[in-house]
Order: C-alpha cells, then structure tokens, then sequence
C-alpha cells in the first residue's frame, strides 16, 4: 500500500497515519539534515533530471499509470474532436438489397461501419484485403460454413481473407471495422464457392 | 544554505509551469534536509538515493497541488520525503521472510531506541524541546510511528502494549507537538511584528 500523507496533495490521508499532516509537517521539518557525498548527490540529480524527462507528460499521466490506465500523449485531442452520434441520427445507405450500411467514423486509415440485414437478406461472398473486426450487435447471421453468430459474438477476420456467403434469416445489426475504404473484390474462386453454396443449399 | 519561504514558493510556482532550472535549485537547497530525512528511515544510503529520486519526481508532477495555507513548501517537501521514505523501507522489509525474524527483532529494537527520535531532531526546535519531556515508552511509540509510518496496531503489536496505551501515548504526543507549534507560531508573529 502506498503510503500517503502528502500535506496539501488531493491524496487522503493513509489509513495507517497517526499523526495529522502538521505535526508531520513539524517533524520533518526539524530533522538534523545529513549531507551525501558529492558523487552520491550528483548521480541523485542526474537520476531526477532524467526522470522528469520521461515523466514531462503531466501529473495525470502518473495518475493514470497508478490507476493501471494506458499512458496518454500530452497532445490529447480537444473535446471539439469527439463524435457522438445518437441512435435516432444513424444515416443509413442502401448498400445492396435489404442490406444497409451507415458509417459512424472513417478517416484515412479506419473505417467503423454499421451493417443492417433485413431479415431473409444476403451478403454475397467477398474479399477483404485488410482485417476486420466484426460484433454482432442485434439479431443473428448465419456466417462461413453455416457457423451462426448471435447479439454479441465477435470475429475478427484477417487481411485478405475470403467471406463465403453471409445470410440473415432473422436480420441483424453488426458494428464492423476495419482499415479505411475496404476494397471488395468479386473473385472466381468465390463466384465457384457461391455456386457450390447455392448447390449445397439446394441438396438440403 | 536553507532557502527563505518565499523563495521556495517561488521555485514550487515556476516548477508548476514546467521549469527545470527552478527544480534543480530546489534539488541543491533542500537535498540535506530530505537526504538526513530519508536516511533516517530507511537506513541505507543506497535506498535513500531511491528515496531521494522517487520525491523530487513527485515534486515535478504535483507542484501545482502545493496549497501556501496549508503549510511551508519545506514542510510540504519534506512530507512527501516521508511518505515515499516508508514506501520504501515497507517495500525492502525483509522480516516476512527473513529466515531468523529474531535477529531482525533485535537490530529493530537498537534502531527504535526511544532517544533516536530525539536525537534526530534540531536541538534549537520547538519539537524536540516538547517531546523531550516524555517518558521512554511514550518517545517509543512517537518514534515507530514517526520512522516506521506503523499504525495504531502494528506499534501495539510490536512493542507488546495494550492498544489502549499506545493511542494515549500517541495523543499526549501530539498535544505537545500542537503545543510547541502554537508556541513557534506565536513567536514567528512576534518577530514579524518587530521586524
């Protein structure tokens, strides 16, 4: 536990403190000094000088390392920077028969997209050249080899991967991204699997 | 050389606003006081050095925090030397594994003798002239809590007393030390008036 009793800090007083911060404050202050060595306090300075160089970041950051956070940049992006988008704002665009899309972010190395697939609806088989990350957010779609995915599954599929044919037969809702403007190739081999799909279904 | 108040609310203002220079000042100004400070507890100059850095770093990122009517930029130093001083002698306490905790008992009980509390105090302080005055057990207590940062428990524990005892020990301490402040205030204005 770190013990902490810093007169004037915004840190509480520790649970296993006696004393109250100004009588601390005068005893500390009337302790006999003791001199280091000259090298003993010039490798000391040089130990601090180099710490706040890698500590430059602002308080928050030690803060934050204490709290098990993730390390910030100073240069934080401003408030104006954030976009929130309400459910009732979602702008969907018709992508391909019962199926929708509506972009909730994209610059020019990310894309985060929305995808609606009314029920009864299809994704033909296509091509990605980067990875993407998929989570169902409502309903359910039947994936690769039939696999079903429901509310809340995740998959991640990597850089040139293929999708065979998607279907919704209930409909569903999926939060996908990935890298910026991902390109959609219609390959061969994926129009003879999408026959082959078709074939099997039609064996069923 | 002890700087004067005002220049180290100074130095606390300009580290605030990221200056490196005003850090470095306050470093050679006050290093023999938080040197004595932390030596004093963890007993180990190497350990000091860790002592040292880990305070001067926290100084860097919490200047801003430092409140003029809470206390004196020394005193509010000097406590953050404290606190990471306990962090680290708690951190390097061996006794938990220590294979004879027997021998550690005894070199605890030379280092917990009643006057090193005393003796590591100014003798022209206020502070030490009030706690002077008490007996050995109760200068014991003050200084396990003091150097040690034990509480409550762990100094009842340690020196086998009723907690009852420690915590009136512990009181009567502080009322004396409250005493010797009002004193010190009182004169501090005097000599302002006069001055």
């Amino acid at each position: 536990m770190r013990h902490d009793n810093d007169m004037n800090g915004d840190t509480p007083k520790s649970s296993t403190e006696v004393f109250n911060p100004p009588e601390i404050g005068e005893l500390v202050d009337a302790i006999v000094p003791v001199k280091p060595t000259t090298e003993r306090a010039a490798k000391m300075k040089a130990r601090i000088m180099g710490g706040i160089a890698s500590v430059a970041d602002t308080s928050s950051a030690e803060l934050g390392k204490q709290m098990g956070l993730p390390r910030h940049k100073s240069s934080a992006p401003a408030l104006r920077d954030f976009k929130t988008i309400a459910v009732g704002e979602r702008e969907w665009t018709s992508y391909s028969p019962g199926v929708e899309i509506c972009v909730l972010y994209e610059d020019a190395t990310r894309r985060s997209v929305l995808l609606k697939m009314a029920p009864g609806s299809f994704l033909f088989p296509h091509k990605h050249e980067s990875a993407e990350e998929s989570l169902v957010l409502e309903g359910s779609a039947i994936i690769d080899d039939g696999i079903e995915i429901h509310a809340g599954d995740y998959q991640y599929a990597p850089g040139m991967s293929d999708h065979a044919m998607i279907s919704s037969p209930q409909g569903c809702v999926v939060l996908v991204h990935g890298e910026s403007s991902p390109k959609v190739k219609i390959t061969l081999g994926l129009v003879k699997r999408l026959t082959g799909y078709f074939f099997r279904s039609n064996q069923r | 050389m002890d700087l004067d108040i005002a220049t180290l609310r100074g130095l606390l203002e300009r580290i605030a606003q990221g200056d490196e220079g005003a850090l470095e000042r306050l470093y050679d100004a006050t290093l023999d006081r938080c040197y004595g400070l932390a030596v004093r507890i963890v007993r180990d100059p190497s350990s000091a050095e860790d002592v040292i850095a880990k305070t001067f770093v926290q100084v860097w990122q919490d200047a801003k925090k430092y409140k003029v009517h809470r206390g004196t930029p020394m005193a509010w130093l000097l406590t953050i030397c404290r606190s990471r001083a306990i962090d680290q002698l708690r951190k390097s306490d061996r006794a938990e594994t220590h294979p004879s905790p027997e021998i550690l008992n005894t070199e605890f009980r030379e280092h917990d003798d009643p006057v090193s509390l005393i003796s590591a105090l100014e003798e022209s302080s206020q502070v030490r002239a009030a706690l002077e005055g008490l007996a050995q057990e109760p200068r014991q207590v003050l200084a396990l809590a003091f150097f040690r940062g034990y509480s409550h428990d762990e100094i009842a524990q340690h020196l086998q007393l009723p907690l009852g005892t420690v915590k009136s020990h512990i009181r009567r301490g502080q009322q004396r030390m409250r005493e010797a402040l009002t004193l010190m205030q009182a004169s501090d204005l005097t000599g302002a008036l006069v001055n």
